[in-house]
């Protein structure tokens, strides 16, 4: 008899301990809901990169935490500040605990976010800031992401460091895209500056279409010797269009986002650099950040930048891999 | 001497009244005649190569919706078959299967599309630009998630490829070949066979048709069937020549489309139109791109430009039947 | 009743559509050779009646005999094979088609390709519309004119020669002199009487009763699904039939 009692303590010692265990970890460990509501989403590979950041930044917390993270990315298919408006909308009223969000519009952003900063909720900026100055710029905690129009410029200074172009044309596949119009901005006043003739041209989506329509900038401009493309559409056309028309060496190309084919042009020779965000680093970063924030009051006494970055021949061999894997 | 005149015009107006696509035809050689004057080096064969490629794939399109236009319906899901398709050659090229099969399976899938649109919008009695709309939206966003936003790109060369898409004569590609292949056949079975006849009966007046013993819903389903197999095969043939595609690939494709049919003189009520001048409408709106970049016009203005162009285009072709019919 | 008296014989046809009872037991007979007039006000059934010897419905009840034997009409083909031709009003012809393609629309002459394509016949399209209009007494400029061109008087005359081209023992004309001018109406009445003199019956239905009487043999009204009678022109006056259709009853003399 004295050992049945003596088994049955025992267990009791173990059930208690266990219980304690459990339910220790069940009190402590909480779950938070964060949103990123961004201008684009699925269809552009940039954005792709930028959700997996947000998936594995989520994923890393609930793994190296007891904490859980339920991330959720909202964009529409394509570039739509009113959808983006209407997103943010749903999200916001879904009472998260974060959300990270591209101010794309400040005039249009400034009312929902205000609102919904005032009810408590965390915002940080990723992707595009609002520009205005601090005293009437939407109070979001900090800004995570690139600067388009200095990329636009860095992109300039960098061409004219190789060679002095005569004419540079600068591709843009989507008019009215916040995002390029300012790289576009920040290259063309560079060169402009520079005494070198640069314009925009509207290429469009259809890559058959973007060859004609360079063809014939180029049957009318046969001058020019430097072309800047805004992103990954844009440069695989253009990419192909040099090599058709056998004027890959001849005529610069800079690149804006890291996809394979331009990986591949720049070892090639035919692309002399591309332009990076690290945009995986924008959905990454705000989840981190977010979290901290909330469980523990850390924040940020600047903006983050992630960008510009250049990829090119001397780094192009590293980063490789790792566009493969959609890290780039 | 005025019976003679008069007897000249009465035979231009039975020409108009019988073959319609010449008001497209007048189209198209004004603006060149225009471009030849304004736009450096338009006359050269380069550029014109250029237009005919241009033309040829959104032609092999518009052939299709053009036929299913004189059925009565619209498809404006072909943009969205257009890529789906790419994507889909894409994709098995770059699991290893052979290329050859991988086009086949491309075709499958826009012949599966075709069909869906079609029964839809036969059994359920929606009208077909809900229904197209509605697989526009469907097939477009099959095709992100599947692809995660990433473009897809094939690495290898192959002959097979080459065949669809390479050059020929210099400037000339094959695409301008499959094109003038799938206008001619189309025109065959619609003027010169009963077949033909179906379809114009069914868009013309469909209980009629049926009362006189035509299947019309069959006829529907199967140009609704042969609109998408051409989407999904120009699509294929655009990706011969770029080896590469991005699940946005063929948006907005469905209206420079019907844009061109209908500047071809098919009417959108159904029943009437042909496919030369379809022809001549795809050859009008790659020759307008064209000139006018090389024309220096500014680059925001394009679309505007086109706009016009449409409507002048329609305006005159309607004018035309009008004063053809009195 | 002997069978074969009759070109068509409907007996004891009842259709319903939902919660109307378009038809209820109606008899109704066609002999060779005649013109028989179907008249009743709207709703009376007449187009219900037609649309099932046409085989566009099919009766919940009872029997279709043709040339004396029992028929299943279940679809517009199974009756024109039969020989049975309809002109509905705007059914008949496709404004956008041209005269020729109208013509044959549904049974185009073929030629064959390779043995398995089947390719129109225009030769024999151009030739054989040319003639059959000719026949008629329709003038052209050309078969390859639209339809939509053409008056109405002269749609309905092809649209009749079409039928009497293609062989039809029985026409039935829908509304044929409706929106027709007072002249192109009378040339419509004249290939009537004509179609009956090649062999032909014809059942016409109308509201006007003084174009029917000029032409019709007999006269079988309808009232609300239900037949009032059957009188041969002898019997009765077109002031009478008016009448009747107006009343809807059969005044007793009758």
């Amino acid at each position: 008899m004295k050992t049945n009692l003596k088994s049955r303590l025992f267990l009791m010692l173990v059930s208690v301990c266990l219980l304690t265990l459990i339910f220790g970890t069940l009190v402590e460990a909480e779950t938070f809901n964060f949103y990123v509501v961004s201008h684009g989403g699925p269809g552009d590979p940039f954005w792709g990169v930028v959700m997996k950041g947000m998936k594995e930044g989520a994923e890393a917390i609930t793994k190296g935490t007891g904490d859980t993270i339920n991330a959720t990315y909202s964009g529409p298919a394509k570039y739509s500040v009113e959808e983006l408006i209407n997103m943010l909308n749903s999200a916001i009223a879904t009472k998260p605990d974060g959300i990270a969000v591209t101010i794309t519009d400040p005039a249009a952003l400034d009312a929902p976010l205000r609102k919904a900063i005032a009810a408590g909720i965390p915002v940080i900026a990723i992707n595009v800031p609002d520009s205005r100055p601090e005293a009437e710029r939407i109070p979001y905690l900090f800004y995570i992401g690139g600067d388009e129009y200095l990329s636009g410029k860095k992109a300039a200074q960098r061409i004219l460091t190789v060679r002095k172009p005569k004419r540079a044309v600068v591709t843009i596949h989507e008019i009215g895209h916040m995002g390029l119009e300012l790289r576009a901005k920040g290259f063309i006043e560079v060169m402009t500056a520079n005494g070198v003739p640069a314009e925009k041209l509207a290429t469009y989506l259809d890559p058959t279409q973007a060859i004609e329509i360079l063809k014939g900038y180029f049957a009318k401009n046969p001058d020019t010797d430097a072309i800047f493309t805004l992103g990954s559409i844009d440069s695989s056309y253009v990419i192909t269009f040099l090599k058709e028309q056998g004027l890959a060496g001849e005529v610069v190309h800079g690149a804006f986002d890291v996809s394979d084919e331009v990986v591949h042009s720049i070892k090639e020779g035919t692309t002399l650099f591309t332009i990076s965000q690290q945009q995986y680093l924008q959905g990454y970063l705000p989840m981190q950040f977010l979290y901290l924030f909330n469980k523990y009051k850390f924040l940020p006494a600047n903006d983050i930048l992630t960008g510009p970055g250049f990829v090119d021949a001397s780094n192009v061999k590293d980063v490789e891999e790792l566009v493969m894997q959609k890290y780039w | 001497m005025k019976d003679k005149r008069s007897k000249f015009y009465s035979s231009i107006a039975l020409l108009l009244r019988i073959h319609p696509e010449f008001g497209a035809l007048l189209a198209l050689v004004l603006v060149f005649i225009v471009f030849c004057f304004t736009a450096t080096r338009f006359l050269s064969l380069e550029s014109l190569a250029g237009i005919v490629t241009v033309a040829s794939e959104l032609g092999i399109v518009a052939a299709g919706i053009t036929f299913l236009m004189i059925t009565g319906e619209f498809d404006l899901s072909v943009g969205s078959t257009f890529g789906f398709s790419a994507m889909i050659l894409a994709l098995t090229a770059n699991a290893g299967i052979p290329l050859w099969i991988g086009f086949l399976l491309a075709l499958a899938a826009a012949f599966f599309i075709g069909l869906i649109n079609g029964i839809i919008t036969v059994k359920y009695k929606i009208p077909s630009f809900i229904t197209t709309l509605g697989t526009l939206m469907f097939w477009r966003g099959i095709l992100l998630a599947v692809t995660g936003g990433f473009a897809v790109r094939y690495w290898g060369t192959s002959s097979f490829l080459n065949g669809l898409n390479g050059h020929f004569l210099g400037e000339f590609r094959i695409s301008s070949i499959w094109f003038f292949i799938v206008i001619f056949l189309l025109n065959i079975i619609l003027t010169k066979t009963p077949y033909g006849n179906s379809t114009y009966a069914t868009g013309g007046n469909k209980e009629a048709a049926r009362v006189l013993g035509i299947s019309v819903d069959k006829v529907k389903i199967i140009n609704f069937v042969i609109c998408a197999v051409l989407a999904g095969l120009a699509g294929c043939i655009q990706f011969a020549r770029f080896k590469s595609v991005d699940p946005l690939r063929g948006t907005g494709m469905e209206l420079e489309a019907i844009a061109a049919v209908v500047v071809g003189g098919t009417l959108m009520s159904g029943g009437y139109g042909n496919l030369i001048g379809t022809l001549f409408g795809v050859l009008l709106m790659g020759m307008v791109r064209s000139g006018l970049i090389m024309s220096g016009a500014p680059a925001y203005w394009y679309q505007a430009f086109i706009g016009i162009i449409l409507i002048l285009a329609v305006i005159t072709n309607t004018k035309l039947k009008g004063w053809a019919i009195k | 009743m002997k069978e074969d008296d009759f070109l068509v014989k409907m007996v004891g046809i009842s259709k319903r559509f939902g919660t109307v009872q378009a038809l209820k037991n109606v008899d109704f007979t066609v002999k060779h050779q005649e013109v028989i007039g179907l008249v009743g006000d709207n709703g009376a059934g007449k187009s219900t009646l037609i649309k099932i010897l046409t085989g566009v419905h099919f009766p919940d009840e009872g029997e279709i005999y043709f040339e004396g034997e029992k028929q299943y009409i279940d679809s517009p083909k199974k009756a024109r094979d039969l020989g049975i031709e309809t002109v509905y009003q705007n059914l008949a012809l496709i404004d956008l088609m041209s005269i020729a393609r109208n013509f044959f629309l549904g049974r185009e002459p073929v030629r064959k390709f390779a043995k398995v394509i089947n390719f129109l016949d225009r030769k024999k399209i151009d030739t054989v519309t040319k003639e059959a209009l000719k026949d008629i007494g329709i003038k052209v400029r050309s078969v390859d004119e639209e339809v939509l061109l053409l008056s109405g008087g002269e749609r309905q005359a092809i649209a009749i020669g079409r039928a009497i081209y293609f062989g039809a023992k029985l026409l039935v004309l829908d509304e044929p002199t409706a929106a027709l001018s007072i002249k192109e109406s009378h040339k419509v009445l004249d290939y009537v009487t004509d179609s009956r003199e090649r062999g032909l019956s014809v059942i016409f239905i109308t509201h006007n009763i003084y174009h029917v009487y000029s032409v019709a043999d007999r006269f079988t009204i309808l009232e609300h699904g239900e037949k009032l009678g059957d009188f041969n022109k002898d019997e009765v006056s077109a002031e009478d039939i008016i009448d009747v259709v107006r009343t809807g009853k059969t005044p007793s003399r009758l």
